[in-house]
């Protein structure tokens, strides 16, 4: 689609020319996102530095009947940011201040594309921190955490990103300002901020987020259990949340993942281990003796072969680097992976890490896990070879496989990086068509035009951009 | 091949290596906040993932090499902060090296720039004898108060505004270089425990003699005899950063050659730019064992420092220090533990945490000459930084670094003193500020 050349106008005149990119051999970076499979460029890319100014732009859209979205740090991995049916793309990194911090009322008011372990540093020396923390959480903004509900190795205690948003400042596709929620936890009415946070960007533009803080732990402890074999650390997953015990963070990494991390980051993982559970327990430090005790007894129950606690802060920190940068090491050992973030039952851990590897073998690929073991989300890492067409057809099959089992064992498609474009094709195995219908009627009401971030989340409003993306594999990503 | 395509010397010549180091990147979005101008302007292509895809899109044709391009590739400040914010571990520096040296001929440079490029690179830059008449004009220009007027009198208000900046930026310029037309060897105080030569470079040597100076004496005090080759000369970093592979490598022949027939344990260097540099002698040429031996031996003077028993410092310095890690240092070599040590490890000193120390401050060799608009921005959030801390003193571990962040102070009217680490650990050894110089 060529833009129109009286919104380009306009845009300029707007936001001035320095803050409208609208030539193609400068578009062209903003063609995808983290997930590098879905393509597709937009007509135009805007950077505006207030609330006004994102509703005059998207006024504009909507006179021009061009389609819009919001794009932050793009470091999401469902294709979010990209703008499906091209249009224009407004993007959030100039709106990256933190407006206040009210430690006496345990919040902030940020815009949206503040960095979201920025938020964290700001607000550490006082002994506070944002609690959700996506393993991108060096890079990607608290506006895109919003969109897409994002969760982290803390999650399985802290709760995701709707569990600490209380007020909204949103930007209606109308163009209307609204604010949404407030300063504290009570809704009077509808719970509009449940329904904005994880709608993927398509039912508003926020530039202004009321976060809760969260009074840094007492007292932290990080364990690291190796095993010999992956069945006896999912088992120990389940074991210690049976007991009661809910840690701060419970992951599982395999051998696989260990080998990629030791061989770049050197975080101190054993490389021998068929499987490692990283468990983070925090909280007043006089309880935190006890229940490290039960844990470790469960862990050698479940016949965990060694059981070591991170003595130095610098150690868990290395351990935590190592967690949360090993895709990145991944790099090195294989030219292209595509992962999906399936959730299962955490019951049912076991019965999906051996379907995985099976259903691997069956296509000739290999399967790794690094998983947020402790809320069910497996993360599966297809090892494939992006010149050779075959694997990248099997590696797609491979996940769709995984996705569907997913859902028989009663969980569900996406745990934190959203539908997005990159699983439009499997929505239908988790929801009818009413149960969509139902959803497409909210979006309605809020997007009456449709012209907010199409192409997102729904099959039926793909249509139209599915004829536009162009598919190429995901060369890798953030869990 | 289209005609089109024919001159892009991407697409011509990008070929198997190439494609391989720009692979590495997943595009996971890691590097984005450590990278300076994407802080300032927010755009993608301004950041080194967008900056990568560029490189990879011209490569697969999809692009025109264009002033655009260019446009992006320029603005980098090739801090290499991305390389250390990097969980892939993609060899930007290398690629960006890359890019600008084979479209260097394609380049549709003004005049000025083509006047850089090929006069100051190839021909002043790499002379001594160049390099010390332009450095005495500027003493004089500074000596008989010219430079005051064109400063601070209507003068500065004709200058076009980049002049204007530039000529603002020139620290105070010294009457000689350190370095001498022979060999000169500084004995070791007490029992002599080894045998090192100095690397001293065209900035350092020019405008900070007294860092040099400085550096000798902490090393002859430590027990080690410095030498200082004749005949050496510019690193060849400039060059490289420019696009110039070709006097770049004229100059690493002469420094090879330079340092060969002598015998020593390391070679020192106070300048981090240059010692990142000079380890990547052998990268060039890793079968050519005169230039594997000569990166072996380079070592920063911190990193030397930690090496050995480092003599106490005996007299105590009562100042609040911040340290800002020159990027060749922390992002180049990964040395930024040693530094730190060194501060600390004198008397009186504190040292507090500056936030960002571990970006650029928009020095980065030419660029503040280049693209002086951008490293004035990157310059002002810096200072910000600095300034917050209430810090007597800033120190740094390079030449370019230094000059940048005394423009930063002056600009600001700042009570702060910017030094070399060198220099602060020289105080707290009490040295004679005159010994040596001449």
């Amino acid at each position: 689609m060529a833009i129109d050349s009286i919104l380009i106008s306009k845009l300029h005149s707007l936001l001035g020319e320095n803050r409208v990119i609208t030539h193609l051999d400068e578009l062209i970076v903003f063609e995808c996102d983290g997930l590098t499979l879905h393509k597709q460029m937009p007509d135009a890319v805007v950077l505006p530095k207030t609330t006004e100014e994102v509703s005059e732009i998207i006024k504009l859209c909507q006179t021009n009947h061009t389609p819009f979205l919001a794009r932050g740090s793009g470091t999401g991995l469902s294709g979010g940011a990209i703008a499906a049916e091209g249009g224009v793309i407004i993007q959030m990194s100039l709106m990256n201040q933190i407006l206040k911090i009210d430690y006496e009322d345990e919040i902030a008011v940020v815009q949206p594309g503040v960095i979201n372990l920025n938020l964290t540093n700001e607000a550490s020396p006082d002994g506070y921190h944002f609690a959700p923390d996506p393993s991108s959480q060096k890079a990607c903004s608290i506006g895109g955490n919003v969109a897409e509900n994002a969760g982290g190795p803390h999650t399985l205690k802290y709760g995701v990103t709707a569990n600490h948003v209380l007020g909204l400042t949103v930007v209606m596709p109308s163009g209307d300002i609204v604010e949404l929620g407030g300063k504290i936890e009570e809704f009077t009415g509808y719970d509009l901020v449940g329904v904005f946070v994880g709608s993927e960007g398509t039912l508003g533009i926020t530039t202004e987020i009321t976060v809760k803080l969260t009074r840094n732990p007492e007292g932290v402890k990080t364990f690291l259990a190796t095993y010999n074999t992956i069945n006896d650390a999912s088992n120990t997953v389940s074991k210690i949340i049976e007991s009661g015990i809910i840690p701060a963070a419970m992951e599982l990494i395999d051998n696989l993942i260990i080998q990629a991390i030791e061989s770049h980051l050197k975080a101190g993982f054993p490389t021998k281990a068929d499987a490692i559970l990283l468990i983070e327990i925090d909280g007043v430090k006089s309880t935190l003796t006890e229940e490290a005790k039960r844990i470790e007894s469960i862990c050698l129950s479940q016949n965990a072969v060694n059981f070591q606690e991170a003595e130095t802060m610098e150690e868990r920190d290395l351990l935590w680097r190592g967690r949360k940068e090993a895709i990145g090491a991944l790099g090195k050992v294989t030219p292209a992976f595509y992962t999906n973030d399936g959730v299962i039952p955490r019951s049912k851990l076991p019965e999906i890490l051996e379907f995985d590897l099976e259903i691997g073998k069956k296509y000739g690929l290999e399967v790794a896990h690094i998983c947020h073991a402790g809320d069910g989300n497996i993360h599966p890492i297809i090892l494939y070879n992006p010149d050779n067409k075959n694997e990248i057809e099997h590696a797609i099959k491979i996940s769709e496989a995984i996705l569907k089992k997913c859902i028989e064992l009663g969980g569900a498609l996406t745990g934190e990086h959203g539908i997005g474009t990159e699983k439009l094709s499997s929505l239908g195995i988790m929801y009818s068509d009413n149960d969509q219908n139902q959803m497409l009627k909210l979006r309605k009401v809020f997007n009456p035009t449709g012209l907010l971030n199409p192409g997102k989340i729904f099959p039926e409003g793909a249509k139209c951009g599915e004829s536009r993306i162009n598919q190429t594999i995901n060369k890798g990503g953030w869990i | 091949m289209s005609q089109k395509l024919s001159k892009n010397p991407i697409y011509t010549s990008f070929g198997i290596e190439e494609k391989h180091l720009l692979q590495e990147c997943i595009h996971c979005g890691f590097c984005l906040p450590s990278c300076p101008t994407y802080s300032e302007n927010g755009k993608e292509m301004d950041s080194p993932r967008g900056r990568l895809y560029l490189m990879e899109a011209a490569m697969n044709g999809e692009i025109d090499i264009s002033e655009r391009f260019f446009e992006h590739i320029d603005l980098c400040l090739v801090c290499r902060a991305c390389e250390t914010a990097c969980p892939s571990g993609v060899q930007f520096g290398k690629l960006m090296e890359i890019t600008r040296d084979i479209t260097l001929s394609v380049r549709d440079k003004s005049a000025v720039s083509k006047l850089f490029s090929n006069f100051i690179l190839s021909v002043i830059i790499p002379s001594h004898r160049w390099l010390s008449t332009i450095f005495k004009l500027g003493w004089l220009y500074q000596k008989t108060g010219l430079h005051w007027v064109t400063k601070n009198t209507f003068l500065k208000n004709i200058l076009p505004t980049k002049i204007r900046n530039i000529n603002e930026s020139i620290p105070p310029i010294p009457f000689k270089r350190f370095a001498k037309n022979n060999l000169q060897t500084f004995h070791a105080i007490g029992e002599k425990k080894g045998r090192v030569a100095l690397f001293t470079g065209c900035v350092m040597d020019h405008l900070f003699p007294d860092v040099h100076a400085a550096t000798i004496r902490i090393l002859n005090w430590n027990g080690y005899e410095v030498v200082v080759p004749s005949d050496q000369t510019c690193c060849g970093a400039l060059h490289v950063h420019s696009g110039d592979g070709e006097t770049s490598e004229r100059l690493k022949n002469i420094n090879l050659s330079a340092f060969s027939d002598i015998s020593f344990d390391s070679i020192i260097v106070n300048a981090a730019g240059c010692g990142a540099q000079l380890k990547q002698y052998k990268h060039a040429n890793s079968k050519n064992d005169l230039a594997y031996s000569f990166s072996k031996k380079v070592k920063d003077l911190t990193e030397f420092l930690a090496t050995v028993p480092l003599r106490n410092p005996e007299f105590p310095l009562d100042l609040k220090v911040v340290y800002d890690e020159p990027c060749h240092l922390l992002h180049g070599q990964g040395i930024s533990v040693e530094p730190k040590q060194i501060i600390k490890s004198i008397p009186g000193i504190t040292l507090l945490s500056l936030i960002e120390s571990d970006t650029c401050c928009g020095s980065a060799g030419s660029y503040s000459i280049t693209e002086t608009e951008m490293s004035i921005k990157v310059l002002e959030r810096k200072m910000n930084h600095i300034a917050s801390t209430g810090a007597d003193c800033v120190v740094t571990a390079n030449p370019g670094c230094q000059i940048q962040l005394e423009w930063g102070v002056r600009r600001r009217k700042l009570a702060v003193e910017v030094l070399h680490i060198a220099q602060l650990l020289d105080r707290a050894y009490r040295g004679d500020p005159n010994y040596l110089l001449d």
